[in-house]
Protein backbone atom coordinates (compact mmCIF):
# COMPACT_ATOMS: atom_id res chain seq x y z
CA UNK A 1 0.00 0.00 0.00
CA UNK A 2 1.46 3.36 -0.97
CA UNK A 3 1.80 5.98 1.68
CA UNK A 4 0.43 9.51 1.21
CA UNK A 5 2.97 12.05 0.03
CA UNK A 6 4.23 14.22 2.86
CA UNK A 7 4.20 17.97 2.51
CA UNK A 8 7.46 19.24 1.01
CA UNK A 9 7.08 22.65 2.57
CA UNK A 10 7.98 22.40 6.25
CA UNK A 11 6.03 24.28 8.83
CA UNK A 12 7.36 27.84 9.11
CA UNK A 13 9.80 28.18 12.01
CA UNK A 14 8.45 30.14 14.97
CA UNK A 15 9.37 33.78 14.97
CA UNK A 16 11.99 34.52 17.57
CA UNK A 17 11.07 37.12 20.11
CA UNK A 18 13.24 40.13 19.35
CA UNK A 19 13.31 40.99 23.04
CA UNK A 20 15.07 37.69 23.66
CA UNK A 21 17.73 38.54 21.09
CA UNK A 22 18.18 42.02 22.47
CA UNK A 23 18.62 40.69 25.97
CA UNK A 24 21.17 38.16 24.70
CA UNK A 25 22.97 40.96 22.85
CA UNK A 26 23.38 42.72 26.15
CA UNK A 27 24.91 39.65 27.71
CA UNK A 28 21.88 38.03 29.33
CA UNK A 29 23.02 34.41 29.41
CA UNK A 30 19.53 33.16 30.27
CA UNK A 31 18.15 34.75 27.13
CA UNK A 32 20.97 33.19 25.14
CA UNK A 33 20.21 29.82 26.70
CA UNK A 34 16.60 30.14 25.52
CA UNK A 35 17.86 30.82 22.01
CA UNK A 36 20.14 27.77 22.10
CA UNK A 37 17.30 25.58 23.38
CA UNK A 38 15.10 26.78 20.56
CA UNK A 39 17.58 26.19 17.75
CA UNK A 40 19.88 23.43 18.97
CA UNK A 41 17.84 20.59 17.43
CA UNK A 42 17.62 22.24 14.03
CA UNK A 43 21.31 23.10 14.05
CA UNK A 44 22.27 19.57 15.02
CA UNK A 45 20.03 18.13 12.30
CA UNK A 46 21.62 20.41 9.70
CA UNK A 47 25.17 19.62 10.90
CA UNK A 48 24.49 15.87 10.83
CA UNK A 49 23.42 16.24 7.21
CA UNK A 50 26.30 18.45 6.22
CA UNK A 51 29.34 16.99 7.91
CA UNK A 52 31.65 14.39 6.43
CA UNK A 53 32.15 13.16 9.98
CA UNK A 54 28.78 13.33 11.76
CA UNK A 55 30.61 12.60 15.00
CA UNK A 56 31.78 16.21 14.88
CA UNK A 57 28.24 17.58 14.77
CA UNK A 58 28.02 18.39 18.48
CA UNK A 59 31.33 20.25 18.43
CA UNK A 60 30.46 22.16 15.27
CA UNK A 61 27.11 23.24 16.66
CA UNK A 62 28.83 24.35 19.85
CA UNK A 63 31.39 26.33 17.86
CA UNK A 64 28.53 27.93 15.93
CA UNK A 65 26.74 29.12 19.03
CA UNK A 66 29.96 30.35 20.59
CA UNK A 67 30.67 32.41 17.47
CA UNK A 68 27.11 33.64 17.43
CA UNK A 69 27.18 34.73 21.05
CA UNK A 70 30.46 36.57 20.57
CA UNK A 71 29.10 38.27 17.45
CA UNK A 72 25.68 39.06 18.90
CA UNK A 73 26.56 42.68 19.76
CA UNK A 74 27.00 43.24 16.02
CA UNK A 75 23.75 41.56 15.02
CA UNK A 76 21.33 43.87 13.22
CA UNK A 77 17.64 43.10 13.37
CA UNK A 78 17.05 43.87 9.69
CA UNK A 79 18.28 40.36 8.87
CA UNK A 80 16.42 37.30 10.04
CA UNK A 81 17.99 35.80 13.11
CA UNK A 82 17.78 32.19 11.92
CA UNK A 83 19.27 33.17 8.55
CA UNK A 84 22.23 34.67 10.35
CA UNK A 85 22.57 31.61 12.58
CA UNK A 86 22.51 29.20 9.64
CA UNK A 87 25.04 31.29 7.74
CA UNK A 88 27.45 30.89 10.66
CA UNK A 89 26.57 27.20 10.93
CA UNK A 90 27.14 26.64 7.21
CA UNK A 91 30.56 28.27 7.48
CA UNK A 92 31.45 26.11 10.48
CA UNK A 93 30.35 22.95 8.66
CA UNK A 94 32.33 23.78 5.54
CA UNK A 95 35.40 24.55 7.61
CA UNK A 96 35.04 21.27 9.50
CA UNK A 97 34.65 19.37 6.23
CA UNK A 98 37.73 21.06 4.81
CA UNK A 99 39.74 20.10 7.88
CA UNK A 100 38.41 16.57 7.71
CA UNK A 101 39.29 16.39 4.02
CA UNK A 102 42.80 17.52 4.81
CA UNK A 103 43.17 14.89 7.51
CA UNK A 104 41.99 12.13 5.22
CA UNK A 105 44.05 11.40 2.19
CA UNK A 106 41.30 9.17 0.89
CA UNK A 107 37.74 10.09 0.03
CA UNK A 108 35.85 10.50 3.32
CA UNK A 109 32.72 9.02 1.84
CA UNK A 110 33.82 5.51 2.64
CA UNK A 111 31.68 2.81 4.10
CA UNK A 112 33.03 3.29 7.61
CA UNK A 113 31.86 6.89 7.63
CA UNK A 114 28.47 5.92 6.33
CA UNK A 115 28.10 3.25 8.98
CA UNK A 116 28.96 5.79 11.66
CA UNK A 117 25.98 7.93 10.75
CA UNK A 118 23.72 8.20 13.77
CA UNK A 119 20.14 7.24 13.36
CA UNK A 120 17.27 9.58 13.98
CA UNK A 121 15.12 8.95 17.02
CA UNK A 122 12.61 6.76 15.24
CA UNK A 123 10.51 4.12 16.97
CA UNK A 124 8.25 3.07 14.10
CA UNK A 125 8.60 0.15 11.71
CA UNK A 126 11.90 -1.42 10.73
CA UNK A 127 11.32 -0.27 7.17
CA UNK A 128 11.32 3.32 8.30
CA UNK A 129 14.52 2.73 10.23
CA UNK A 130 16.22 1.18 7.21
CA UNK A 131 14.79 3.80 4.91
CA UNK A 132 16.04 6.63 7.13
CA UNK A 133 19.46 5.05 7.22
CA UNK A 134 19.52 4.70 3.44
CA UNK A 135 18.42 8.31 3.03
CA UNK A 136 21.24 9.58 5.24
CA UNK A 137 23.77 7.45 3.38
CA UNK A 138 22.51 8.80 0.07
CA UNK A 139 22.51 12.37 1.35
CA UNK A 140 26.14 11.99 2.42
CA UNK A 141 27.02 11.23 -1.19
CA UNK A 142 25.44 14.41 -2.54
CA UNK A 143 28.16 17.00 -3.22
CA UNK A 144 28.47 19.43 -0.33
CA UNK A 145 27.51 22.54 -2.33
CA UNK A 146 24.27 20.90 -3.49
CA UNK A 147 23.57 19.23 -0.16
CA UNK A 148 23.76 22.47 1.81
CA UNK A 149 21.18 24.21 -0.36
CA UNK A 150 18.92 21.16 -0.38
CA UNK A 151 18.99 21.01 3.42
CA UNK A 152 18.42 24.74 3.85
CA UNK A 153 15.45 24.68 1.50
CA UNK A 154 13.63 21.43 2.07
CA UNK A 155 14.65 20.54 5.62
CA UNK A 156 15.11 23.93 7.29
CA UNK A 157 12.37 25.63 5.29
CA UNK A 158 14.23 28.68 3.97
CA UNK A 159 12.89 30.22 0.78
CA UNK A 160 15.23 30.64 -2.19
CA UNK A 161 15.17 34.37 -1.60
CA UNK A 162 16.33 33.86 1.97
CA UNK A 163 19.00 31.34 0.95
CA UNK A 164 20.29 33.85 -1.58
CA UNK A 165 20.73 36.29 1.29
CA UNK A 166 22.45 33.61 3.39
CA UNK A 167 24.85 32.29 0.77
CA UNK A 168 25.13 35.07 -1.80
CA UNK A 169 24.34 32.58 -4.57
CA UNK A 170 21.82 33.53 -7.23
CA UNK A 171 18.38 31.93 -7.01
CA UNK A 172 18.63 30.30 -10.44
CA UNK A 173 21.80 28.53 -9.31
CA UNK A 174 20.19 27.58 -6.01
CA UNK A 175 17.25 25.94 -7.77
CA UNK A 176 19.62 24.02 -10.01
CA UNK A 177 21.52 22.73 -6.98
CA UNK A 178 18.36 21.61 -5.25
CA UNK A 179 17.23 19.89 -8.43
CA UNK A 180 20.57 18.10 -8.76
CA UNK A 181 20.44 16.96 -5.16
CA UNK A 182 16.86 15.77 -5.61
CA UNK A 183 17.73 13.95 -8.84
CA UNK A 184 20.68 12.29 -7.14
CA UNK A 185 18.57 11.13 -4.19
CA UNK A 186 15.83 9.86 -6.48
CA UNK A 187 18.29 7.80 -8.52
CA UNK A 188 20.23 6.60 -5.53
CA UNK A 189 17.15 5.57 -3.52
CA UNK A 190 15.03 4.13 -6.31
CA UNK A 191 16.37 0.64 -5.68
CA UNK A 192 15.45 0.60 -1.98
CA UNK A 193 12.20 2.58 -2.00
CA UNK A 194 9.16 0.44 -1.36
CA UNK A 195 6.42 3.07 -1.40
CA UNK B 1 4.92 25.72 -0.72
CA UNK B 2 8.52 26.62 -0.30
CA UNK B 3 9.59 26.02 -3.90
CA UNK B 4 6.44 26.14 -5.98
CA UNK B 5 7.45 22.98 -7.83
CA UNK B 6 4.83 20.65 -9.16
CA UNK B 7 7.05 17.69 -10.06
CA UNK B 8 6.26 15.85 -6.86
CA UNK B 9 8.22 12.66 -6.54
CA UNK B 10 7.34 10.12 -3.84
CA UNK B 11 10.93 8.98 -3.33
CA UNK B 12 12.27 12.49 -2.78
CA UNK B 13 9.25 13.52 -0.74
CA UNK B 14 9.64 10.60 1.63
CA UNK B 15 13.39 11.19 1.84
CA UNK B 16 12.69 14.79 2.84
CA UNK B 17 10.18 13.63 5.43
CA UNK B 18 12.74 11.25 6.87
CA UNK B 19 15.46 13.91 7.04
CA UNK B 20 13.17 16.32 8.87
CA UNK B 21 13.16 14.11 11.95
CA UNK B 22 14.80 16.19 14.68
CA UNK B 23 17.50 14.61 16.84
CA UNK B 24 16.36 13.87 20.37
CA UNK B 25 16.47 16.73 22.83
CA UNK B 26 19.85 17.05 24.55
CA UNK B 27 19.65 19.34 27.59
CA UNK B 28 23.22 18.52 28.61
CA UNK B 29 24.50 19.57 25.19
CA UNK B 30 22.61 22.85 25.46
CA UNK B 31 24.13 23.48 28.88
CA UNK B 32 27.59 22.71 27.51
CA UNK B 33 27.10 25.12 24.62
CA UNK B 34 25.87 27.91 26.87
CA UNK B 35 28.79 27.45 29.24
CA UNK B 36 31.30 27.49 26.38
CA UNK B 37 29.73 30.64 24.90
CA UNK B 38 29.75 32.39 28.25
CA UNK B 39 33.43 31.52 28.74
CA UNK B 40 34.31 32.74 25.27
CA UNK B 41 32.54 36.04 25.67
CA UNK B 42 34.07 36.54 29.09
CA UNK B 43 37.47 36.14 27.48
CA UNK B 44 36.58 38.72 24.82
CA UNK B 45 35.75 41.34 27.41
CA UNK B 46 35.84 40.84 31.16
CA UNK B 47 33.42 43.37 32.66
CA UNK B 48 33.32 44.02 36.37
CA UNK B 49 30.70 42.03 38.17
CA UNK B 50 28.94 45.17 39.30
CA UNK B 51 28.44 46.09 35.66
CA UNK B 52 25.81 43.40 35.41
CA UNK B 53 22.41 43.44 36.98
CA UNK B 54 21.00 40.31 38.50
CA UNK B 55 19.02 39.52 35.34
CA UNK B 56 22.09 39.83 33.19
CA UNK B 57 21.29 43.23 31.69
CA UNK B 58 24.04 45.77 31.94
CA UNK B 59 23.77 49.20 33.48
CA UNK B 60 24.36 52.07 31.05
CA UNK B 61 27.52 53.10 32.91
CA UNK B 62 28.96 49.59 32.70
CA UNK B 63 27.93 49.27 29.07
CA UNK B 64 29.66 52.51 28.16
CA UNK B 65 32.85 51.37 29.87
CA UNK B 66 32.58 48.04 28.11
CA UNK B 67 32.05 49.69 24.74
CA UNK B 68 35.13 51.80 25.34
CA UNK B 69 37.10 48.63 26.04
CA UNK B 70 35.69 46.97 22.93
CA UNK B 71 36.54 50.02 20.85
CA UNK B 72 40.11 49.97 22.12
CA UNK B 73 40.47 46.26 21.37
CA UNK B 74 38.85 46.70 17.96
CA UNK B 75 41.21 49.55 17.11
CA UNK B 76 44.16 47.36 18.03
CA UNK B 77 42.83 44.49 15.94
CA UNK B 78 42.22 46.81 13.00
CA UNK B 79 45.78 48.11 13.19
CA UNK B 80 47.13 44.56 13.30
CA UNK B 81 44.81 43.45 10.50
CA UNK B 82 45.81 46.40 8.35
CA UNK B 83 49.46 45.63 8.82
CA UNK B 84 48.86 41.97 8.13
CA UNK B 85 46.84 42.76 5.00
CA UNK B 86 49.69 44.92 3.67
CA UNK B 87 52.12 42.12 4.46
CA UNK B 88 49.85 39.65 2.63
CA UNK B 89 49.58 41.87 -0.44
CA UNK B 90 53.33 42.23 -0.65
CA UNK B 91 53.91 38.50 -0.20
CA UNK B 92 51.15 37.59 -2.67
CA UNK B 93 52.82 39.70 -5.31
CA UNK B 94 56.11 38.05 -4.56
CA UNK B 95 54.60 34.54 -4.68
CA UNK B 96 52.90 35.01 -8.01
CA UNK B 97 55.83 36.79 -9.59
CA UNK B 98 58.22 34.02 -8.68
CA UNK B 99 56.00 31.12 -9.62
CA UNK B 100 57.13 28.49 -12.05
CA UNK B 101 56.40 29.21 -15.70
CA UNK B 102 53.39 27.29 -16.94
CA UNK B 103 53.30 25.45 -20.20
CA UNK B 104 51.22 22.83 -21.93
CA UNK B 105 47.50 22.60 -22.49
CA UNK B 106 46.51 23.88 -19.08
CA UNK B 107 47.74 23.89 -15.53
CA UNK B 108 46.94 25.11 -12.06
CA UNK B 109 49.81 26.15 -9.84
CA UNK B 110 49.71 26.82 -6.12
CA UNK B 111 52.27 29.22 -4.75
CA UNK B 112 51.77 28.13 -1.19
CA UNK B 113 54.70 25.80 -0.84
CA UNK B 114 56.93 28.68 0.17
CA UNK B 115 54.82 29.15 3.27
CA UNK B 116 56.35 26.02 4.78
CA UNK B 117 54.64 23.52 7.01
CA UNK B 118 55.10 25.08 10.42
CA UNK B 119 52.04 26.38 12.22
CA UNK B 120 49.65 24.60 9.90
CA UNK B 121 46.58 25.22 12.01
CA UNK B 122 47.08 28.96 12.04
CA UNK B 123 47.42 28.93 8.27
CA UNK B 124 44.20 27.08 7.63
CA UNK B 125 42.18 30.25 7.34
CA UNK B 126 44.64 32.00 5.05
CA UNK B 127 43.74 32.55 1.43
CA UNK B 128 46.58 31.55 -0.81
CA UNK B 129 46.89 33.15 -4.27
CA UNK B 130 46.71 30.30 -6.74
CA UNK B 131 47.15 30.67 -10.46
CA UNK B 132 45.06 28.77 -12.98
CA UNK B 133 46.17 28.64 -16.60
CA UNK B 134 44.34 27.37 -19.65
CA UNK B 135 45.96 27.10 -23.05
CA UNK B 136 43.63 27.04 -26.02
CA UNK B 137 41.64 29.06 -28.52
CA UNK B 138 38.39 30.39 -27.12
CA UNK B 139 36.23 33.47 -27.00
CA UNK B 140 35.74 33.32 -23.24
CA UNK B 141 37.22 31.21 -20.48
CA UNK B 142 36.23 31.21 -16.83
CA UNK B 143 37.01 29.15 -13.78
CA UNK B 144 34.46 27.27 -11.70
CA UNK B 145 35.22 25.41 -8.51
CA UNK B 146 34.17 24.71 -4.97
CA UNK B 147 36.03 27.87 -3.94
CA UNK B 148 33.79 30.19 -6.02
CA UNK B 149 30.49 28.34 -5.59
CA UNK B 150 30.75 27.04 -9.15
CA UNK B 151 29.73 30.43 -10.39
CA UNK B 152 30.64 30.72 -14.05
CA UNK B 153 30.64 34.48 -13.90
CA UNK B 154 32.78 34.82 -10.79
CA UNK B 155 36.28 34.19 -12.13
CA UNK B 156 36.92 34.99 -15.80
CA UNK B 157 40.39 34.19 -17.12
CA UNK B 158 42.31 36.88 -18.98
CA UNK B 159 44.06 36.07 -22.22
CA UNK B 160 47.67 37.05 -22.60
CA UNK B 161 47.83 39.31 -25.65
CA UNK B 162 49.14 37.56 -28.75
CA UNK B 163 48.87 34.07 -27.25
CA UNK B 164 46.38 31.37 -26.46
CA UNK B 165 47.23 31.42 -22.75
CA UNK B 166 44.46 32.38 -20.35
CA UNK B 167 45.07 32.83 -16.65
CA UNK B 168 43.52 33.95 -13.40
CA UNK B 169 44.89 34.09 -9.89
CA UNK B 170 42.43 33.28 -7.14
CA UNK B 171 42.83 33.41 -3.35
CA UNK B 172 41.96 29.94 -2.05
CA UNK B 173 42.05 28.27 1.33
CA UNK B 174 44.54 25.50 1.95
CA UNK B 175 43.30 22.04 1.12
CA UNK B 176 41.96 19.95 -1.74
CA UNK B 177 39.78 21.72 -4.25
CA UNK B 178 37.91 20.63 -7.34
CA UNK B 179 37.60 22.88 -10.35
CA UNK B 180 37.10 23.05 -14.10
CA UNK B 181 37.33 25.60 -16.87
CA UNK B 182 34.25 26.83 -18.70
CA UNK B 183 35.55 27.29 -22.23
CA UNK B 184 32.89 29.16 -24.22
CA UNK B 185 30.44 27.79 -21.64
CA UNK B 186 31.63 24.21 -22.15
CA UNK B 187 32.80 22.31 -19.06
CA UNK B 188 36.48 21.50 -19.65
CA UNK B 189 38.78 19.73 -17.22
CA UNK B 190 42.39 20.75 -16.75
CA UNK B 191 44.24 18.05 -18.63
CA UNK B 192 47.42 18.68 -16.67
CA UNK B 193 45.78 18.12 -13.29
CA UNK B 194 44.56 14.96 -11.58
CA UNK B 195 40.95 14.02 -12.22
CA UNK B 196 38.58 14.26 -9.26
CA UNK B 197 36.69 11.19 -8.21
CA UNK B 198 33.89 13.30 -6.80
CA UNK B 199 30.84 13.19 -9.08
CA UNK B 200 30.39 16.95 -9.27
CA UNK B 201 27.54 17.97 -11.52
CA UNK B 202 27.59 14.46 -12.94
CA UNK B 203 30.92 15.06 -14.68
CA UNK B 204 34.51 14.87 -13.55
CA UNK B 205 36.51 17.86 -12.47
CA UNK B 206 40.17 18.53 -11.82
CA UNK B 207 41.88 18.50 -8.44
CA UNK B 208 44.33 20.97 -6.97
CA UNK B 209 45.99 20.68 -3.58
CA UNK B 210 46.63 24.15 -2.26
CA UNK B 211 49.25 24.72 0.37
CA UNK B 212 51.21 21.52 -0.16
CA UNK B 213 54.74 21.50 -1.49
Amino acid sequence: MSRPLPDRAPAPPPVLDSTLVNRAKLGDIKAFESIVERYFGRCLRFALGMLRDPGEADDVVQETFVRLYRALPRYEERQRFDSWLFRILGNCCRTANLMKQRRDSVDARDEATMLALPSADRTDAMFDYEWGDEVRRALAEVPEYNREIFLLHYIEGFSYEEIERITGIRQSALKMRVKRASDFLRTRLAGVYRG
Amino acid sequence: MADGRIDRDPIVDHAIESLRALPPSQPESVARVVAAAARARAQDVAPDEDDLLADGLEEPRGRARRLTTIAAIAAGILLLAGGFALWRVEHSRTDVATGSPVSGHGAATSFAAAQGTNGENSLDALLIPTQFVFDGRARHVSLVGDFNNWDEGATPLEREPGSTLWSATVPIQRGRHIYAFMVDSVWTIDKRAPVARDPDFGVTGSVILVGRP
